[in-house]
């Protein structure tokens, strides 16, 4: 529904007096606990941090925890300030925008319902307090439904006269058992006028609503009448599947039926800009799965724009159009699940992404004209790919000591290989994983399994890789991928 | 043979211990038991005699004490309420009721507002105020009094009741269990969800804060209920005129009547129904000050 740009943004905890003292006293000694820049102003959470979210785009921001990807969600909430660089939210400036102008939603890690209210109570929360946008055609569908309801009230008093509450009360209390008797009053009964005439108004106002779609206005904003928020909750609950638990507290409910909730009264009024902090973190690996599937449904479903964060690759890789990898306040990388994953654009995200993690290992990339090799100590020699020659080429990189990273999907096995003892066979279901013992090294691999098991552990394997699949990352930090020299994202920052 | 006779013995010689050990505990129990009811007899002898008391003659009570309840009830219930000249029970009654009920609601709401704003906001000097509040609780009543009277009489608001119901907005001590509850109890994400969902500050700490927030608020409710109800001190250097004075500053004036004057019947029964309101309330809220009092401490 919106788009969210972040221009330059910088978050700094300031230092406090104490944190200063402490600072002074451990000057000279070389100690650094986190790798988080440490300014003469304070601690430098997010470090220039520019990106422009699409709208209706399902970004994740991952990293490691203390990357600062919670503390820039909590920026675009509006729950933390931003110390330097521009919001935009909807082509809006909003830095000094309370978070509740900002028509965005949160779902937090922790679920934050409110524990004293129902769970219907708690959907309905949000849409008492502040003016909604309502679109006609869900005003028509709103009166429609509230017709149903009155019809069906109709019917109830043109039908046989129920027995009154109280003597339901006293059969169900302390007559169990016995069958209620019908009421004797038999005087014909009368439909209440309000029926009629909220009939009547009802009508009027499809009419009414009709009229303006054909003028074409789509929304109005307005504050949600009681029925209406109703029907909208009902409705947001059902998507959902928590309408049997609308009645129950949230103390009655499993975790997983909690996020559900959380969700919900996140998503009840269509906000702009979806939060989600770590949203499935608390759950166990199982609902975890489950979950991650809903929120997959649940996008199809609603138009929002989503910004979401974890530290689970997995979630990042499955959920997000766009990834955004983080560490240590700095944006590693931006792009597609499947850019980030082919194409790590340096050691970090190269080890990040991806289970079992990539492997590394030392060895040098060698130029003969315009070929590029990947050669191992051992001597082993693997001609790069075309497309990867190129892009080395454009950079005009030379012959140097690197890193060679290559997934452990694209260790095969190879008669002319590198030797090594596989010390642990994990089988997995469909693949094996194998940890061999290559020199120094552990290098894992995984082997289709194709229907059966095979035991190697102890036993010599070869193995060898495809130039397509092996990645050149530079030696001296930041460990850059050699064919990606000249896209930095943070060229600016480490000027500084 | 030999060894099945020897684990038999073995298993004899274990259930004698067995229930060796059971008589101990037993013992502990009865030793334990004994001592709580002792406690509690000493607890219900004092209104055991007030009860009592309230039932004799103004001759009786001047007698050899008996410690039996006598018939004169009704007679000293009807010159409590109608025989003081100087004081109406009444309205001493209906005074305290006013002056404790609007106590207890203002200590209750503005201690939580403050000790909200201490636990849920970051602001310069914070430390500061929450020492600040706690530093005044150590000074005694007696010594902030003197500038208190002077402060009424200075504005003319001496016999006054709300003279005695709105400094009561500032209670150090209330606060300070507000915030031990709020720190045990409230997860500031609560506060943040409530905001992010478009709610104001205040609407954030009425609509989700105080619901929180009930145990406690019903303890310190019912604490600083009973505590106005049982002031003396204030109220008697306060108040001056017959109709605006509070039970405790009557029961003072009627007991301090010339012993000829006095009826000792009629005092023991103003005592015995100005207690009345409180150990009702007690019975009736004794789940929740239980409740209240256990659940700051134990959650976390």
């Amino acid at each position: 529904m919106a788009e969210v740009i972040l221009k330059d943004i910088v978050k700094i905890y300031p230092y406090s007096e104490k944190a200063e003292k402490k600072k002074a006293k451990a000057q000279g000694s070389e100690v650094k606990k986190t790798n988080l820049q440490i300014t003469k102003k304070g601690v430098v959470a997010v470090q220039n941090f520019n990106l422009t979210i699409a709208d209706g785009e399902f970004l994740v921001l991952v990293g490691p925890s203390g990357c600062g990807k919670s503390t820039t969600l909590r920026m675009i909430a509006g729950l933390e300030d931003i110390s330097e660089g521009e919001l935009y939210i909807n082509g809006n400036l909003c830095n000094a925008v309370e978070p509740k102008d900002r028509d965005i939603a949160m779902v937090f890690q922790s679920y934050a319902l409110y524990p004293h209210m129902t769970v219907f109570k708690n959907m309905e929360y949000p849409l008492t307090i502040l003016k909604q946008r309502i679109p006609y055609e869900f005003e028509i569908e709103y009166l429609n439904w509230r017709n149903d309801v009155l019809a069906k009230t109709r019917e109830k008093y043109l039908g046989p006269r129920e027995p009154s509450r109280l003597t339901k009360f006293i059969y169900r209390t302390f007559k169990k058992g016995k069958e209620i008797p019908a009421p004797k009053n038999d005087k014909p009964r009368t439909v209440p006028a309000w029926i009629a005439k909220e009939e009547e108004a009802n009508a009027a106002k499809i009419a009414a609503c009709q009229e303006a779609i054909k003028n074409g206005e789509k929304e109005y904003v307005a504050k949600m009448s009681k029925g209406m928020r109703e029907y909208k909750v009902l409705k947001t609950a059902e998507m959902l599947g928590i309408t049997e638990y609308l009645k129950r507290k949230p103390k009655a409910l499993s975790g997983g039926q909690r996020q559900r909730v959380a969700i919900g009264r996140a998503i009840v009024r269509n906000p702009n800009v979806l939060l989600m902090d770590e949203p499935l973190s608390n759950l166990d690996a199982k609902l975890r799965n489950e979950m991650r599937t809903e929120i997959i449904k649940l996008r199809k479903k609603i138009s929002t724009t989503f910004i979401y964060v974890t530290h689970d690759q997995v979630e990042a890789m499955t959920l997000g159009d766009r990834i955004v990898v983080m560490r240590d306040g700095f944006i590693q990388q931006i792009g597609t699940p499947q850019e980030v994953f082919d194409n790590p654009r340096n050691i970090f995200v190269s080890s990040f992404i991806g289970t079992p993690k990539m492997n590394h290992f030392d060895g040098r990339l060698e130029r003969e004209g315009n070929k590029y090799y990947a050669v191992l100590p051992s001597g082993y020699k693997v001609e790069l790919s075309e497309e990867k020659c190129e892009r080395l080429l454009a950079n005009n990189i030379e012959s140097q000591d690197v890193t060679l990273g290559v997934r452990p999907e694209h260790i095969r096995f190879e008669e002319n290989g590198v030797p090594g003892i596989v010390t642990v066979s994990e089988l997995m279901g469909g693949s094996t994983h194998l940890h061999v013992q290559v020199g120094e090294h552990d290098v894992i691999v995984i082997v289709p399994n194709n229907g059966k098991h095979l035991d190697y552990s102890g036993k010599t394997v070869r193995l060898g890789f495809d130039g397509a699949c092996v990645h050149a990352f530079a030696l001296e930090r930041p460990r850059k991928n050699l064919e990606f020299f000249y896209e930095d994202y943070h060229k600016k920052a480490e000027e500084e | 043979m030999e060894n099945v006779t020897k684990t038999m013995e073995k298993k004899d010689n274990g259930n004698a211990r067995n229930s060796r050990a059971k008589l101990a505990l037993i013992l502990e129990k009865i030793l334990v038991y004994a001592f709580l009811i002792f406690n509690v007899l000493i607890c219900f002898f004092v209104f055991y005699i007030l009860i009592v008391n309230s039932t004799m003659s103004k001759a009786e009570l001047q007698g050899v004490f008996t410690g039996l309840p006598s018939t004169h009830f009704f007679e000293n219930l009807e010159s409590a309420l109608f025989k003081p000249e100087t004081v109406n029970i009444l309205q001493g009654t209906l005074n305290s009721f006013i002056v404790a009920a609007f106590t207890a609601i203002l200590t209750t709401y503005f201690s939580a507002l403050s000790a909200y704003a201490i636990h849920a906001y970051r602001f310069k000097g914070r430390k500061f105020i929450s020492c600040f509040i706690l530093a005044i609780m150590m000074i005694p009543a007696q010594v902030s009094s003197l500038g208190f009277i002077r402060l009424a009489y200075q504005i003319g608001a001496t016999d006054q009741l709300w003279m005695l119901i709105v400094p009561s907005i500032a209670a150090p001590s209330v606060y300070f269990y507000m915030l031990q509850y709020l720190k045990a109890t409230l997860p500031l994400d609560l506060v943040e969800a409530s905001r992010i969902d478009g709610s104001s500050e205040f609407m954030t700490f009425n609509r989700v804060v105080l619901p929180l927030m009930k145990p406690a608020l019903a303890v310190q409710g019912i604490f600083s209920f009973v505590a106005s109800w049982n002031n003396l001190y204030i109220p008697s250097l306060l108040l001056k005129s017959d109709d605006k004075k509070t039970l405790p500053v009557m029961l003072a004036t009627l007991a301090s009547q010339s012993f000829s004057k006095a009826d000792a019947g009629q005092i023991w029964m103003v005592t015995f129904l100005a207690i009345l309101p409180i150990v009702v309330v007690y019975l009736l809220l004794s789940k929740y000050i239980i409740k209240g009092v256990t659940s700051g401490s134990v959650k976390g």
